[in-house]
């Protein structure tokens, strides 16, 4: 269980983290959502002691992390930035990680195997792919075999059997009763691992809560209409409490009116209906909508072209 | 490395390893730490580099001096001195060694990763600092009490003096030779606990031994002496010095006697590691 509570952190200008509370629960794997920049690294910075929050606090189990007696049999994370020395082998690094806290040297080698790196155990690190690094400090995360993990960005740089592994290694540590925090920028990749979501965007909380309940009050539901004579149509939409918004290509969007009553409208009015089709916004366009207004580096915000049904899976967004 | 051998496994839930009682402690960071110095190359370079100066130049200086030996050179000639001349090159090295064990882990973000497992800050550096200073201790030794035994050895061939363990100030000077480029390795290490860059750190290192002092010779000649006494390399001098004549020192006068000089020296090494120590807990990792 991580409690964090009002936790707030500024580097010169920059409000990173801004009076952020949330809470992890055990035994589900909790996702970690918001734009790029919006404060998900520092906060888990924060949770591990790394960075010293300006104001609020972050507790595991009610503890500080520094008060953990010991700490890496507690808590594991996989941060964002690569912890290694390139000239240590993978193996050492581990090894002076598992010796600060008194763990037996043979699980080394177990974390090792778990994550596939055994025969390149003794390589110097600096050697290691993307994913290696990644699958090391997966391994590094897991060593003491903690009740507490945290995973910032894991699956970046992972070919899809990586990424599938650790969606399935997560799932699994929160159905042995772990807490499991893990960031991402993609919501479509938090939408087949994670059970709750905590979104921020701009250091900001703007949703805490399960991840069904979070697509249903986020998703709009909405239809596309052709028409030869959609601007006849428009108003009588509208009178009924619909919202328009109009295509390039002379189709409308209408968000408020279920597809059939569109249909009985253009009927009424005896205006012939090309298309009529509705739409669900995936669940990356929740997202957006959600965080919209606080994306840190957007480059503009214009209008994403709807898709229908939820995104493709893992990379692809922004 | 093969992706088809991934395994699916992951162990039993959590409590597989169930921690002792207690709290972790230091000699597991100890443990750590040694194994950080042990497993990187550039340790092993630097101590290569280490010996090669200590020994080279201690072994082509005895060897120049018996060469050319004439008995002019007779009163102020220190033998001791002369097989420990690779103790001037020395002491850059150890500062730079001293610089990467610090740096390294801030350059390549080691640090998060030690810090994630032992949070309680200072514990981290009093062991870096046990572990580096007594390899560093030990090593120096050694090569002290080596290069001297060699230069005396090759300063024996000719008709140049040669010194013993026994004469006045010479078991000194051998044993202060390792004490004071442990000293001034330890001051690089709180160096680089404040300045965590690896050419920052190296540039102030190099700064306070070489640069500061040459400083101090535009000085009134009234109390430049007094200034230069506090400088490590006025406290080298005077260390590896066992024959203490009116020329000592040069245009320098007034030096620390070598027991109060290394203990000035010891005094910065604390000093500056309980300014990074400071800092070390202050700042973000
Ligand atoms: N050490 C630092 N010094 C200065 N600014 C920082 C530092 N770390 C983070 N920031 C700033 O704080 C804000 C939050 O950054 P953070 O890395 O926590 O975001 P993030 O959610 O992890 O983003 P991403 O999805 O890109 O990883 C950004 O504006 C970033 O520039
Ligand atoms: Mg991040």
């Amino acid at each position: 269980m991580i409690e964090a509570v009002g936790l707030t952190k500024r580097y010169g200008v920059t409000l990173a983290v801004d009076q952020l509370s949330f809470t992890v629960p055990p035994g589900q794997v909790t996702g970690f959502l918001g734009p790029n920049g919006s404060g998900k690294s520092t906060t888990m910075r924060m949770i591990m002691g790394l960075d010293g929050p300006d104001a609020g606090g972050v507790t595991i189990h009610g503890r500080r992390y520094r008060d953990l007696p010991w700490p890496i049999r507690e808590v594991g994370a996989l941060l964002e930035a690569k912890a290694i020395h390139p000239g240590r082998s993978a193996y050492n690094h581990l090894l002076f990680l598992a010796q600060t806290n008194s763990i037996a040297t043979s699980r080394v080698d177990e974390v090792l195997d778990l994550v596939g790196l055994t025969s390149v155990a003794r390589r110097r690190a600096g050697k290691f792919s993307l994913g290696m690094g990644q699958r090391l400090g997966i391994a590094a995360a897991m060593l003491g075999d903690p009740g507490v993990l945290l995973f910032d960005e894991p699956v970046n740089g992972l070919d899809p059997e990586g990424i599938l592994w650790v969606r399935t290694l997560l799932k699994r540590l929160a159905g042995e009763g772990r807490t499991v925090l893990v960031s991402s920028h993609l919501m479509s990749e938090m939408a087949l691992t994670a059970d709750r979501l905590v979104v921020i965007g701009r250091g900001r909380l703007i949703a805490e809560q399960p991840v069904d309940e979070f697509i249903s009050a986020n998703s709009t539901h909405s239809v596309l209409v052709r028409s030869p004579r959609t601007g006849e149509l428009g108003p009588a939409f509208e009178s009924a409490g619909g919202q328009l918004s109009r295509q390039d290509d002379g189709s409308l969007v209408v968000t408020g009116l279920s597809a059939p009553l569109i249909g009985d409208l253009a009927a009424e009015a005896g205006i012939a209906v090309h298309e009529l089709t509705p739409q669900t916004a995936s669940l990356e366009e929740a997202f957006m909508e959600l965080t919209h207004d606080s994306v840190e580096f957007g480059a503009h915000h214009g209008e994403v072209p709807a898709v229908a049904g939820a995104g493709p899976n893992g990379e692809g967004a922004r | 490395m093969t992706t088809a051998t991934l395994p699916t496994d992951v162990p039993a839930g959590p409590g597989v390893l169930r921690a002792p009682d207690g709290h972790y402690g230091m000699v597991g960071v100890l443990k750590a730490e040694w194994t950080k110095l042990r497993s990187v190359r550039s340790t092993a370079w630097t101590l290569v580099a280490f010996v090669v100066a200590i020994l080279g130049l201690g072994i082509a200086i005895s060897a120049g001096q018996a060469s050319h030996w004439n008995a002019g050179n007779g009163p102020g000639f220190d033998p001791t001195n002369v097989s420990l001349a690779g103790f001037f090159l020395g002491q850059l090295i150890v500062g730079i060694l001293g610089a990467l064990v610090v740096t390294a882990e801030y350059g390549t973000g080691t640090i998060r990763a030690t810090l994630s497992a032992s949070p309680l800050r200072l514990r981290f550096l009093l062991a870096k600092t046990a572990v580096f200073g007594t390899l560093l201790l030990v090593a120096s030794e050694i090569l002290s009490f080596a290069v001297f035994f060699i230069g005396q050895a090759i300063l024996g061939t000719s008709a140049a003096p040669t010194a013993t363990l026994g004469q006045p100030n010479v078991l000194r000077a051998v044993i202060g030779a390792g004490l004071y480029v442990t000293v001034l390795g330890l001051l690089a290490v709180g160096f680089g606990f404040i300045i965590r860059h690896t050419a920052g750190t190296i540039a102030a290192f190099v700064g306070v031994v070489l640069v500061l002092p040459l400083f101090t010779l535009p000085l009134p000649e009234a109390w430049r002496h007094d200034v230069f006494r506090y400088f490590p390399a006025s406290i080298g001098n005077q260390v590896l010095m066992t024959v203490h004549g009116p020329e000592d020192g040069g245009a320098f006068l007034h030096p620390f006697s070598p027991w109060v000089g290394l203990a000035v020296l010891t005094g910065y090494a604390v000093a500056a590691l309980v300014v990074g120590g400071w800092l070390l807990n202050r700042r973000d990792a």
